[in-house]
């Protein structure tokens, strides 16, 4: 990936993060609701369920947040390290293997099922270039009165000069292949049998090119010749097979530039051997690497491995899935304890139980599924721009990424669903964290209630008072106490009481702010609540009693 | 001393409730075998620093009702300034878990002290609104 490239993301990124932020902006300060806002007068009739509102509430709250936005910004990350480009990696096998001809050790036979580059090697250490290729369509060969076709070619390019020393076996190999005679002859491979041995005026047509060849019957021992190179012939005699029974041609090197055919498929190359230049063989891109050992009747073959192992893959695959679910989970657990206390208002506006449990966990999937898309857009953006080889995770392994991720997610959302009660159709009576507390009391007076409500929290064998404030002005007293609860440690609640005058009686208001060291909703904090309100309705109702058993 | 262990033990117990510490440690595992396996470079770099942070930050928010609550509870059980600081530097100490083995792995300290700064930003933020 070039600098240009880099500076293109990171603007891209940081637009992004910018548009987002100021989105988030503009979401929380509602500036687009107070300009949408218009004067009503009297009332409208809702339009719209309670249910569906309360959900639409819910996905802005989770995507007009900072969370989301980090969740955001962290996929377009790693979109990015998936998209990033790695060169292949390269792993050498060497195996000593038996060869019938004897190849001297200093030199190499190259060989690549893609093609060679040898323009990085010296010149002159190229002895042979054979040349192998399919070709894009038949090539047909009028000679006489009989019509050939070839689907196939292979271009042999000899160098060979008299100061190579060669040792026998590998001499008579490489004349074999180098008999080809250097002038307009190409040499046909068919399975039927020619009339006479060679045409002197044939015509070939390959594509829109037509040339006057002469055409010469290729021996059989050419193609065995082709078969018996050292380390190579194993790889090559699938296409020499199906050479000669879909007939082919072979020509001299002149040809390749008509068949199109630029990389050779196997070179000879003298002088620079695997122990002395291993890096420059590999550097042409070679697959197979063949050189003479020590030993006569022996070579010493190294195998390049260039593709990524499909295990290593997958394993990628696996981690980075792994890793997606593994924010989603923190990003649920992030906004979970922020969105559940609402499906208390789904409850309290006419919901089922189930409805209330699922709503969330809805608009938290729906969230997750619009960050998945910004994930997948990211990747489909970066990938084109990525330089050489390929992505560290491919199309397809971006897309088990993603659902990896997702199904983790998903499973943990299920889990959080049904750590609660078992779901059902029928509406589950469930008690609503209480907190606060209104009641109006006739026939007694304010000053009694007050004065009987601090003498009851006085008094409570549960609390003791660390703070009390009252304040009395006119017909109103307002108190604030804190409590401690004694049972436990780090334990309490604040305490707000207003008590005003109400015709004959007293209108009494309570808010209790329970708070703990260790819970911050739920278990003791909800009964720490109930605890004092129950007292103080408690002892506002003994009053009442009271003072109706005075009055009979 | 004994007063700053106790609340450090307290402090711990936030980090163990709704097992916040152990989707933490899994997240950091997780997150450091795929930098390992990642090229390395520019796109490294970005990706642990992005991560590190939204996994701390992400953790903290998860936790921000539970330490609202106890940073009132340490308020008004008496706990002064420093028991405090104590409980935010430990707290950003713990969150800021996954950025010390990618800071080791791509040779780049700023990565933690980023990670710790924003963590202690945030956590000083709720402790802030208390009291």
């Amino acid at each position: 990936m070039d600098v240009l490239a880099i500076a293109h993301i990171a603007i891209s990124l940081l637009v992004l993060a910018l548009l987002l932020v100021i989105f988030v902006r503009i979401l929380r300060t509602e500036y687009l609701g107070d300009e949408r806002r218009s004067i009503v007068y009297g009332l409208k009739n809702q339009q719209i369920s309670s249910q569906f509102i309360i959900l639409a509430r819910y996905v802005k709250k989770l995507i007009a947040s900072w969370e989301y936005l980090l969740l955001i910004i962290t996929f377009i990350a790693m979109a990015l390290v998936l998209s990033h480009h790695v060169e292949e990696r390269e792993t050498i096998s060497m195996t000593m293997i038996p060869i019938s001809t004897n190849l001297a050790e200093n030199f190499s036979i190259l060989y690549s099922s893609s093609g060679l580059n040898l323009t990085s090697l010296p010149e002159g250490v190229v002895v042979v270039e054979i040349y192998l290729g399919a070709l894009d369509e038949p090539t047909v060969i009028e000679a006489g009165q009989r019509i050939f076709r070839a689907f196939s070619i292979i271009a042999v390019n000899c160098s060979l000069e008299a100061g190579h020393t060669l040792e026998s076996g590998f001499r008579e190999l490489l004349l074999t292949l180098c008999q080809l005679r250097e002038d307009r002859s190409i040499y046909l491979v068919t399975n039927r049998p020619l009339d006479i041995t060679s045409y002197d005026k044939a015509i070939l047509y390959y594509k829109d090119k037509e040339l006057e060849i002469r055409i010469e019957g290729y021996g059989e021992n050419l193609l065995r010749a082709l078969k018996s190179i050292p380390c190579v012939g194993d790889s090559i005699s699938g296409f020499v097979n199906s050479m000669r029974y879909s007939g082919g041609l072979v020509t001299p090197g002149r040809f390749t530039e008509i068949f199109g055919l630029n990389n050779p498929g196997i070179a000879v190359i003298s002088n620079i051997t695997p122990t002395i230049g291993i890096e420059r063989l590999r550097n042409t891109g070679a697959e197979i690497i063949c050189s003479g050992a020590q030993r006569s009747g022996e070579a010493i073959m190294y195998t390049v491995y260039r593709h990524r192992p499909v295990i290593q893959q997958l394993i990628d695959i696996i981690i980075a899935g792994l890793a997606g679910g593994m924010l989603l989970i923190i990003f649920n657990r992030s906004v979970i304890p922020r969105i559940m206390p609402g499906s208390e208002a789904i409850l309290i506006s006419g919901g089922t139980y189930w409805i209330s449990r699922l709503l969330p966990l809805v608009s938290i999937a729906v969230a997750e599924l619009l960050s998945m898309l910004v994930f997948t857009l990211s990747y489909s953006m970066l990938v084109p721009l990525g330089v050489g080889g390929e992505p560290f995770i491919s199309p397809p392994g971006f897309l088990l990424v993603s659902v990896i991720s997702l199904a983790i997610s998903v499973a943990h959302m299920m889990r959080v669903k049904t750590s609660y009660t078992t779901v059902s159709s029928a509406y589950i009576e469930k008690a609503i964290p209480v907190r606060e507390y209104s009641y109006v009391v006739e026939d007694l007076s304010y000053k009694d209630v007050s004065r009987s409500i601090a003498k009851a929290l006085e008094t409570s064998e549960f609390f003791s008072i660390m703070e009390r404030e009252v304040m009395e002005k006119e017909d109103v007293i307002s108190m604030r106490l804190r409590l401690l609860y004694r049972y436990a440690i780090g334990v309490g609640a604040d305490v707000s009481i207003y008590i005003s005058k109400h015709n004959n009686g007293s209108f009494i208001d309570v808010e209790v702010e329970p708070w703990s060291v260790d819970a911050s909703r739920g278990g003791i904090i909800d009964s720490v609540a109930r605890m004092i309100l129950s007292r103080i309705s408690g002892v506002i109702i003994i009053d009442r009693i009271s003072r109706d058993l005075g009055k009979n | 001393m004994t007063e700053s262990l106790g609340i450090l033990a307290r402090t711990n117990s936030l980090w163990f409730r709704r097992s916040a510490a152990l989707f933490l440690a899994a997240a950091t595992v997780i997150n450091t075998i795929l930098v390992i396996e990642i090229p390395k470079g520019f796109t490294a770099y970005a990706y642990s620093i992005v991560s590190s942070i939204a996994i701390s930050i992400l953790t903290l928010s998860g936790l921000k009702n539970t330490l609202e609550s106890f940073f009132r509870a340490l308020l008004y059980c008496g706990g002064g300034r420093v028991s405090r600081i104590t409980v935010l530097l430990y707290t950003s100490i713990i969150a800021s878990l996954p950025s010390y083995p990618l800071s080791v792995l791509l040779n780049a300290p700023y990565i933690s002290i980023a990670v710790f700064a924003l963590s202690v930003l945030y956590v000083s933020r709720i402790s802030r609104y208390v009291g």
